[in-house]
């Protein structure tokens, strides 16, 4: 099957996805959805759009490339629980999944389709990547400003991402005024670290590492598309995901404030100078902010995202 | 191959490790009973006359190789179409392997105790100096390959290791082990610690981009950072910053190394030598540039 256009697959390694693609085709019916055209790919997943069978809701239906590592019985019941809590939360912040199913030998979830105003997915890093891949400050607060009390709301319920990247916060498009336009942001994949298997995230992760490490040689080989994809979710993930111990609420914030970084400086390595003396029109606050929220030790972060919005309420542009 | 096994003047004990393309023994030489390290690498490796023979001419060249902080390469061969390497055991004063890695796994927090660092940090420099003014690119600088020994008063001498290694013998392999590891199952046992690999790897070695002297500089500059502050990747922090005992030049020295911008980092291990306090530099090279 020839992808639709927008989507290149031009890396040799992507066997795994032709997989899923030799198997769904647009048309292909998935209890109530109707699967329509490839908008993405990331390291585990496919993503196609899809609309429901009244032709009313459009979706999106994620194809995991590898299967859960968990049973399939205990990841459906798992499912099942989560969006029972995620339909209570109801924030549209938060991207609903709608259905959990098996086609083929391949899981899929149908979830929410965020689209900008291209009609095209986009997330906060393609967003940043507009602009030279930096928010400017202002902009960035009031992003986290919506941010935080929606990782907030499900932390009340009990609920970590895990795997919070700007990758996995999605911009609606609402209005479109001329050359601007007015979005609002939902954050992917909740849970679903948890649903998977919270060894899930790291096997593929590491899995694709052990791909990498086989392309260390004389003549470089680029890094598969697919493994550059786990590497970056491998970046975000907190020292205790690293070394194995579950994911808590600490790892999300530690996550979020490496985004922040990222997000206001271009990188997640800066360099050894203060955010603060980099970019313009912030104080030393700014820098205490980052470095408590991705401090290495889980108790010396931020206590819970109330605090977080607290010193991000406090931040102050010049 | 398994303990106890000869391989020509050899006989093999227990196993150290497996790493990069090969499973590392010690070994004792028959006539003598000296004790050395073998690394036995993969048979798959010489498929035909031409790569035994290039794996033999990297050999010479790793052989030439002579510094005080860079494991010396002893002997080569190819035994039943096992090609093997036989390097210096690097053992702590009680005979134990070790390397910078074993010294952190010892620590709750995974840092070096300040006094180390001021051996070994030198001594790293040093011998990344000697190996970029041979024309040679490390490419893997890690915790797991600096080498350390002990002599009996306690005293620490880096050795730096798997550098090169048949790196060109390894890329004819590169197709045929690619395959084998698509075709393993996801969640058997890791035969080694790859993610370890990925932390020091530099951006353009991710990137899949032409290497320079530059990318051996960042990773030794992750690896000080990682072992003088115990933080799992870079911050906006210096060493110093984060542990008051550590002595500012290694700030400096990281500075010079661990930035993502290639043009901000040292040209080369020689350029990074020159980061360090004179009273600090080892002998010999320092001469030759003053």
């Amino acid at each position: 099957m020839v992808p639709d256009a927008g989507v290149e697959l031009t890396q040799p390694h992507l066997d795994e996805v032709k997989q899923v693609l030799d198997v769904v085709q647009p048309g292909v019916r998935l209890s109530d959805y109707t699967v329509e055209n490839l908008i993405g790919f990331g390291g585990s997943s496919v993503v196609f759009r899809g609309i429901s069978g009244d032709g009313e809701h459009r979706v999106a239906v994620k194809f995991l490339v590898s299967p859960p590592t968990k049973d399939r019985q205990e990841v459906l019941q798992l499912f099942n629980l989560q969006a029972a809590m995620l339909a209570e939360v109801d924030d549209e912040s938060i991207v609903k999944i709608f259905e959990f199913g098996e086609y083929h030998g391949f899981c899929y979830l149908v979830m929410d389709l965020f689209v900008g105003p291209e009609d095209d997915p986009v997330n906060l890093k393609d967003y940043a990547n507009w602009f030279g891949g930096v928010i400017e400050p202002r902009e960035l607060v009031d992003l986290y400003k919506l941010l935080l009390p929606a990782v907030g709301k499900i932390h009340a319920h009990k609920i970590v991402h895990g795997n919070l990247k700007p990758q996995n916060v999605l911009l609606q498009c609402v209005t479109v005024h001329g050359e601007h336009w007015e979005a609002r942001t939902s954050i992917s994949d909740f849970g679903i670290s948890r649903i998977l298997g919270n060894d899930y995230v790291m096997l593929s992760v590491r899995k694709s590492l052990r791909r990498a490490a086989a392309g260390v040689a004389l003549e470089p080989i680029p890094l598969p598309q697919d493994t550059l994809a786990l590497l970056n979710t491998y970046d975000y993930l907190s020292p205790e995901q690293r070394r194995g111990e579950g994911a808590g609420c600490g790892s999300d914030i530690f996550a979020l404030g490496l985004m922040f970084m990222e997000l206001l400086c271009g990188d997640k390595h800066p360099g050894f100078d203060m955010p603060s003396s980099m970019v313009e029109g912030i104080g030393p606050d700014w820098d205490a902010f980052i470095l408590k929220a991705t401090s290495q030790e889980r108790l010396k972060r931020f206590r819970d995202i109330e605090s977080m919005l607290d010193a991000l309420n406090g931040l102050k542009c010049r | 191959m398994k303990p106890f096994q000869k391989v020509d003047d050899y006989v093999l004990q227990e196993k150290l490790g497996e790493g990069g393309m090969g499973v590392v023994y010690r070994c004792v030489r028959k006539k003598d009973h000296a004790e050395f390290a073998i690394k036995l690498l993969s048979s798959e490796l010489l498929q035909d006359d031409a790569e035994r023979e290039y794996f033999l001419k990297e050999c010479k060249t790793l052989e030439q190789l002579k510094h005080p902080y860079i494991l010396e390469v002893l002997d080569y061969g190819i035994y039943e179409n096992v090609p093997y390497l036989v390097t210096e055991y690097c053992s702590d004063s009680r005979g134990r392997p070790m390397s910078l890695a074993v010294i952190q796994g010892r620590s709750a927090s995974r840092r070096v105790e300040p006094y180390v660092l001021i051996t070994v940090i030198p001594e790293m420099c040093s011998a990344l100096a000697y190996i970029h003014q041979m024309g040679l690119i490390h490419h893997d600088i890690k915790p797991e390959n600096v080498l350390i020994q002990e002599d009996k008063q306690g005293n620490l001498s880096v050795r730096l290791a798997d550098f090169g290694l048949a790196r060109g013998t390894m890329d004819a392999a590169y197709t045929r082990r690619k395959q084998w590891m698509e075709d393993e199952e996801v969640g058997r046992a890791v035969p080694f610690d790859f993610s370890g690999t990925y932390d020091y790897m530099s951006p353009e070695q991710l990137r899949g981009e032409p290497l320079d002297a530059r990318s051996d500089v960042y990773s030794l500059g992750v690896t000080i950072y990682r072992i003088a502050t115990g933080y799992d990747r870079l911050t906006p922090l210096r060493p110093s910053q984060v542990v008051t005992d550590v002595p500012e030049w290694v700030d400096d020295v990281v500075v010079r190394s661990a930035q993502t911008n290639k043009d901000r980092r040292c040209a080369d291990g020689l350029e990074l030598l020159y980061c360090l306090p004179k009273s600090l530099r080892p002998g010999g090279l320092t001469k030759a540039k003053e």
